[in-house]
């Protein structure tokens, strides 16, 4: 391999592992914590993404674009929570309901926009600043943009999860957990489960906006079918944190969420290698690979408790 | 999890073990290809510049080495194809304006000034491919699909008693969202009325052309990947009307379920982009290249339907040289 395809083999993964790890930790919020499956992701992504393009594109400073998403996406987890506590639609089909509301509305923006919000490399973004002092301290075009997204991402990343893991060690946080966790308990310990429900969702899609807000701005375009497969990109992701990864304190569970988010993109990018010409098995590769990676740690147990059975078993058994 | 660790080691070197298995170095001139989904037009684009490519002595496997990766419409995997082909290849082709755009952007960014040729693009200017269609001026230049949309309405024209007309097309694709204010002009421009319905996937398809009102005449379709991949059923879905409507369509592949089909054939628009990129390997600036577009002069004519319909064909169109009549 030449040294352009070393680089984009292990930093492409790097960059797309940690965005969507943000992705991942949303989903784990609404999928573990609260324990409600919120499809809502697949129509906050895209509207998120082409409204950070489209307001890019009329001028608004990136920094603000992200502070903007992320209002969005809480705005998008109270709605969600709302319709399904107060006007009782189940908690699955709410989500659809927001999935389709909110796709219509990156339609709009869209046809507004007269059919495409795609950036190109001298609008603004996020990282322009940084990859430009990169660029004149002498870096190449390919280090500055890696080292600025990934240090940018990187520090975002970082605050996320010590300011997730901080909310979630307070009292309130403490009531969402428990709210999800077991809903009468909660409710017998003067928890207002249907508040700490609406927080927790504001909280997951307010996740899933910012890295829907950092992606688009990382490969500088959107369109609206950019939402197609993010829940089960955010839940596979979840699941292989947590099969491979230790998660047993909630600290690690949070950190397993970005382990499996790097997991996945690298497995994603072997796969690329490996198949080469024509990708007309890559999703059953992928499946078949997902299958192999989740079942392992299982498979191990297995062995391990025979050995030491069998072993046990020699022990035991009388001399003769 | 107590055997986390041997799982990561299992992993990682798995990771090196691929890595090095491609290491092997042709030394022959690299060509990747994205293909944003497998779409009957989108696959012909992309044979058609293979055939091209061939044509000018560039074939694969031989001077050439031609890597082809489709993401399947998939936008997370669509970015992350782009980097591989972007890092790994000498020159690349994308189809369709998602793949072309993150071709382009995979290309800047790794910080590579290796030529980008597209098709499949309605709009290059405005999915800010190239600065200006006669002067690309970067290393990005290609082929528009964007078909005679006002030529094709004008042949509308001649055909009696049009008094509304209908759009329909995918709302996720740019390409037809942006063709759709193209043709609303037009049509508002002959003093029809105008009505639009889209679809978000296939699926939809039938029932948006049932809730056609009744008196629409004519419906008229963009060229959307979604609805060309689908013509069998927007035939059945008219042919249960009322009154069937008289479809025509932007793309000639598009025939099956037209009554006219004008403009974009995507195998010789795949290998007009071919030989633009035949023109770059041997030396052009991709800078000096002019966006083309494709033929607009082909037109075809699905008599038997429009017979079976009982549309009637002005005799000036059947008679339009070049046509194509079935």
């Amino acid at each position: 391999m030449s040294t352009f395809e070393w680089q984009n083999f292990f930093i492409s993964p790097l960059n797309s592992g940690l965005i969507f790890g943000l992705l991942a930790l949303g989903v784990f919020i609404a999928f573990r914590v609260l324990d409600i499956a919120d499809l809502s992701v697949e129509g906050l992504f895209p509207l998120v993404s082409v409204f950070s393009c489209f307001t890019i594109l009329q001028g608004w400073n990136p920094a603000l674009v992200i502070v903007v998403s992320v209002l969005i996406g809480a705005a998008s987890g109270i709605i969600n929570a709302l319709l399904s506590l107060y006007l009782k639609i189940p908690p699955l089909l709410s989500g659809i309901v927001m999935m389709s509301a909110l796709f219509a509305i990156s339609i709009i923006i869209i046809h507004f926009n007269g059919g495409y919000v795609n950036l190109s490399n001298v609008d603004p973004t996020v990282y322009s600043w940084l990859i430009g002092v990169f660029k004149t301290a002498g870096l190449n075009t390919f280090w500055s943009n890696a080292v600025a997204k990934i240090i940018i991402v990187g520090v975002i990343d970082t605050l996320v999860v010590a300011l997730v893991y901080f909310f979630f060690g307070t009292e309130m946080g403490m009531a969402v957990r428990a709210a999800g966790k077991n809903k009468q308990m909660a409710r017998a310990n003067g928890i207002s489960v249907n508040q700490m429900t609406i927080i927790g969702l504001a909280v997951s899609s307010a996740l899933v906006a910012l890295a829907a807000t950092l992606y688009c701005q990382h490969t500088l375009s959107a369109t609206p079918q950019d939402g197609q497969g993010m829940i089960v990109l955010g839940l596979s992701t979840l699941f292989l944190g947590e099969t491979i990864l230790p998660h047993r304190s909630f600290k690690a569970h949070l950190l397993s969420v970005f382990g499996g988010s790097f997991i996945y993109w690298y497995v994603i990018q072997i796969l690329f290698k490996i198949m080469g010409d024509g990708d007309y098995f890559l999703y059953l590769y992928k499946a078949l690979l997902l299958v192999l990676i989740l079942a392992i740690p299982h498979l191990l147990k297995i062995a391990k408790a025979k050995i030491s059975r069998r072993r046990q078993e020699t022990e035991n058994a009388p001399v003769r | 999890m107590k055997h986390g660790n041997k799982t990561i080691v299992l992993l990682a070197s798995l990771l090196v073990g691929a890595a090095a298995l491609s290491g092997c170095d042709s030394g022959k001139t690299k060509v990747g290809i994205l293909q944003f989904g497998t779409f009957e037009a989108l696959t012909n684009a992309k044979n058609g510049f293979v055939e091209a490519l061939a044509d000018e002595g560039f074939k694969d496997g031989e001077q050439i080495e031609i890597t082809v990766k489709n993401p399947e419409a998939d936008s997370a995997t669509n970015s992350q194809m782009a980097g591989v082909l972007a890092a790994a290849s000498d020159l690349v082709y994308g189809i369709a304006t998602p793949s072309a755009t993150a071709l382009k952007n995979a290309v800047t960014s790794a910080g590579r000034e290796i030529p980008v040729v597209f098709s499949a693009v309605t709009d290059p200017v405005g999915a800010k491919l190239v600065a200006a269609l006669d002067q690309p001026g970067a290393n990005v230049t290609g082929m528009s699909d964007l078909g005679p949309i006002s030529e094709e309405l004008n042949l509308l024209a001649k055909f009696v008693g049009i008094d509304k007309v209908d759009t329909l097309y995918t709302s996720t694709e740019s390409n037809s969202v942006y063709q759709i204010a193209i043709a609303r002009t037009t049509i508002a421009a002959n003093g029809w009325g105008e009505t639009d319905h889209s679809v978000n996937n296939a699926s939809e398809i039938a029932s948006a052309i049932a809730a056609v009102s009744d008196d629409v005449d004519a419906l008229f379709l963009p060229t959307d990947d979604t609805i060309a991949a689908n013509m069998a059923m927007v035939k059945n879905a008219n042919e249960s009307r009322a009154k069937p409507l008289i479809i025509l369509g932007c793309d000639v592949g598009m025939i099956d379920g037209c009554v006219i089909a004008m403009g974009v054939d995507y195998f010789e628009l795949g290998k007009q982009a071919g030989l633009m990129a035949a023109q770059i390997l041997t030396g052009t600036d991709p800078a000096d290249i002019p966006v083309g577009t494709g033929d607009s002069s082909l037109l075809d004519i699905n008599k038997t339907w429009a017979d079976a319909l009982g549309v009637a064909i002005p005799a000036e169109i059947l008679a339009t040289t070049g046509a194509e009549i079935k």
